[in-house]
């Protein structure tokens, strides 16, 4: 159905994808694989006539598709879903699935105009289908809401649902678990194949979670610098020694087990607090402490109201009842850049890296509340602890693949010397062994003193990370205790862990 | 004779430049529902107001004809300055259109047929309130439906994320260049009509501030819909008018009324945020 032949991507003298060959059978799912930067999202970019491809051809169908334009080829029946998640966030939910239907209605503007019944029979015909999609994904309740207002899991899903609406016979989908929990991401399999079955489609799926990788797909193929490394079934690519040491990782890939930390004074301290957007409370009279030297971490399904918490405690939403102490004193009512001031890192959820920047503009902005002489030395130590960020520090931060813009982003909240490290999904979009490098990372920094509140849909690598966990459910506190001893309670392995 | 009467008959000159302002507030809107910042709109209007100007005046053609033939022309040159300017984005787009301004107001104030600097005089006065108020009528009816049709809508998602709405199928190049189509019919329509109620036209409607003025319009009112601009552009044409013992201060007034709403209003004085529940498209 899909073969690429020899496709080659050069941007400038950079070779993003070099030499790539491979193809799709209908009806197969197939997934793309490899570390970040590898240049997957470059070939669905290709695939889909989002760039031309410097050498080589791509056939869909029996038809050459190199260099047509994306909507030609959505017309032919490829449709994608994108890995910084591309909705029309203004628009409502259902909206989105609507626009969707775009290529495949007819109505010309005179017969909208004109209310002619022609129009009017498609625009229910086109509402029906919408309404099922979303049906299809689970965001039937949702349908009126803002896109822009999902939880991340559900924007996702939302995407899938509007490449539905165009009728693909071959879905592109690029990272569609990012940002799922274990609960979500099962379902998402559950999906996939689904769309298999009943829908007869053909899917290609970017994706670093291997538990989806490994149960869907018939094949997968491993990219590595932009070169195909690897490509066969789970089973023979899981055992590759190539395809481990580039993106698997060793076992112990998740650092040694840390010595747990007994909660000393407090860091931060939440006491029943409230807070939302609009007229809705999100957080329902919460309470939370990360006491110094600790690692706590935040669990809970998306929804729940995790990044509200840690957009409260940044400033960034305001809480309508209840106190926030940073070490004793209170900020409920303090403004964003006085909390950064008084030494609040908050690394947000989908990096948020200035983008045209470079590297290090993005890492001298981090430091822009500092009055003190040593940034230079810290900018030194910060490229010496991230090497990648070193070799691209004249790079323009939009043009780094996500798990690198994941490290400037952690990079960029440690500039500011902080004495309380938020951090919002860290793991989102990254390959295993850089999820393995991230939490490292994590670990030396809370070994050095930092405290650490972290929101994290691995729940599992979180409680392993942490001293102290809570779980949120529906904007309230449920459970809190040692996080070894929630990663063995029933009921949290259940919701969470899967 | 009846007080709406003698009312009118007292104001029909400002009744009749709202539903213009009207009118040229709903050309700029229908090229931002697509996300394109074009300040074009007032070389547009003259355009289509020469146009219709020298058909009736010296070739006294009936005004229907006059006015489709200069809203033709406009449509035409707003198409044809349209296609290389979708290369632009933002404010790149905004300052090639304003040039694009200029040079419409220098060819009029050099060429015989335009009358020069003086620009024409003497055209016949044909238009009325029915005319303008007719046709600002159908023009709303067409904003209407257009906001609730499958072009409206690829508008929107264009205006939001253009590489996500061609990932939808959308071709983004031919929405853009009938938006803009649509922008040069509108403005190139209030151009025929108001020269035949001023009775002359002289380069300065091609003018910056002109262009900019029927932005604020649009800004105003806001441009979550079309009745946005459409009220925009009759307050700010009503209230110059209405604030006369202001004397020279009065145009202060709109340039103070402007930024009170973009600090207090920013999405226009008919936001949907303010009038909640009104208006839900789908």
């Amino acid at each position: 159905m899909l073969e690429c032949d020899h496709v080659s991507v050069a941007f400038g003298g950079l070779v993003a994808v070099d030499d790539v060959s491979f193809a799709v059978a209908e009806g197969e799912i197939v997934g793309l694989i490899g570390p970040n930067g590898a240049g997957k999202t470059t070939l669905f970019n290709v695939i889909t006539g989002f760039l031309r491809a410097t050498t080589g051809r791509v056939r869909f169908r029996g038809d050459a598709i190199g260099g047509e334009r994306p909507d030609r080829i959505t017309a032919r029946g490829i449709a994608r879903t994108f890995q910084n998640i591309r909705l029309f966030r203004e628009m409502s939910v259902l909206e989105n699935v609507v626009i969707g239907r775009h290529i495949r209605t007819r109505a010309t503007l005179l017969e909208a105009v004109l209310a002619a019944p022609a129009h009017r029979r498609e625009e229910a015909r086109v509402r029906l289908r919408a309404r099922e999609l979303l049906d299809l994904v689970g965001l039937g309740p949702r349908a009126h809401e803002p896109a822009g207002s999902l939880p991340y899991g559900e924007q996702r899903r939302l995407e899938i649902a509007r490449a539905l609406a165009t009728e693909p016979r071959l879905l592109l989908l690029d990272e569609p678990a990012a940002g799922m929990n274990p609960a979500e991401t099962r379902a998402l399999t559950a999906l996939i194949g689904s769309l298999r079955r009943d829908a007869g489609l053909t899917i290609l799926l970017i994706e670093h979670d291997m538990k989806v990788v490994m149960g869907v797909c018939d094949r997968i193929a491993v990219l590595n610098f932009g070169r195909k490394i690897a490509e066969g079934t789970p089973l023979e690519v899981r055992t590759d020694a190539a395809v481990v040491e580039a993106y698997l990782g060793g076992r112990a890939a998740g650092a040694p087990p840390r010595r747990r930390v007994a909660a000393g004074a407090d860091v931060l301290a939440l006491d029943d607090v409230s807070a939302g957007y609009g007229p809705v409370d999100v957080l329902h009279r919460v309470s939370l402490r990360v006491g110094e030297g600790q690692i706590v971490a935040l669990i809970g399904a998306n929804g729940a109201g995790k990044t509200t918490l840690l957009r409260t405690v940044s400033g960034l939403v305001p809480s309508r009842r209840g106190r926030i102490r940073l070490h004793g004193a209170s900020i409920e009512r303090a403004r964003p850049e006085r909390i950064v001031g008084r030494g609040v890192a908050h690394v947000p959820e989908g990096r948020q890296v200035l983008a045209r920047m470079t590297v290090l503009e993005n890492l001298r902005a981090g430091a822009y509340a500092r009055r003190d002489r040593e940034v230079e030395d810290d900018l030194a130590s910060m490229l010496e602890r991230f090497p990648v960020l070193r070799e691209r520090r004249r790079q323009i931060a939009g043009t780094l693949s996500g798990g690198e813009q994941q490290m400037l982003a952690i990079a960029r909240g440690l500039m500011s010397r902080p004495r309380l490290l938020m951090l919002d999904e860290p793991s989102l979009g990254l390959a295993p062994m850089i999820v393995g490098q991230i939490f490292g990372i994590i670990q030396e920094l809370n070994a050095r003193g930092v405290p650490i509140l972290l929101v994290e849909q691995n729940a599992h690598l979180a409680l392993e990370t942490a001293d102290w966990a809570y779980v949120l459910e529906m904007g309230r506190m449920v459970k809190q205790g040692e996080a070894d001893r929630l990663l063995g309670d029933a009921s949290v392995r259940r919701a969470y862990l899967g | 004779m009846t007080p709406l009467l003698s009312f009118y008959n007292a104001y029909s000159t400002l009744i009749l430049f709202s539903g213009v302002a009207a009118l040229l507030a709903l050309s700029i809107y229908v090229t931002l529902m697509a996300g394109q910042l074009s300040l074009g709109n007032a070389a547009l209007a003259a355009i289509g107001g020469y146009a219709a100007a020298i058909l009736t005046r010296d070739f006294h053609a009936p005004l229907w004809a006059a006015l489709l033939s200069g809203a033709g022309l406009a449509t035409a040159v707003a198409t044809i300055i349209g296609i290389p300017s979708l290369r632009l984005r933002g404010v790149y787009l905004a300052i090639a259109t304003l040039a694009f301004g200029e040079v419409v107001r220098v060819i009029a104030l050099n060429l015989t047929i335009t009358g020069g600097a003086l620009g024409l005089v003497g055209i016949p006065p044909l238009v009325t309130f029915w005319h303008v108020y007719g046709i600002l009528a159908l023009a709303a009816f067409f904003f209407y439906r257009l906001e609730r049709s499958r072009t409206g809508r690829a508008f929107a998602a264009i205006r939001e994320d253009e590489t996500a709405a061609q990932a939808m199928g959308i071709r983004v190049t031919y929405y853009k260049v009938l938006a803009f189509a649509i922008a040069g019919f509108l403005a190139g329509l209030s151009g025929g009509l108001s020269v035949h109620f001023t009775y002359i036209i002289n380069p300065s409607q091609a003018s910056f501030s002109e262009a900019v003025n029927i932005l604020t319009y649009a800004i105003f009112g806001g441009t979550a819909t079309f009745l946005g601009p459409i009220v925009g552009g009759i307050v700010l044409t009503v209230l110059p008018e209405s604030l006369r013992f202001l004397r020279e201060y009065r145009l202060l007034m709109n340039g103070a009324t402007l930024v009170l709403v973009t600090i207090y209003l920013p999405h226009g004085v008919l936001s949907p945020r303010l009038w909640r529940g009104r208006h839900a498209r789908v």
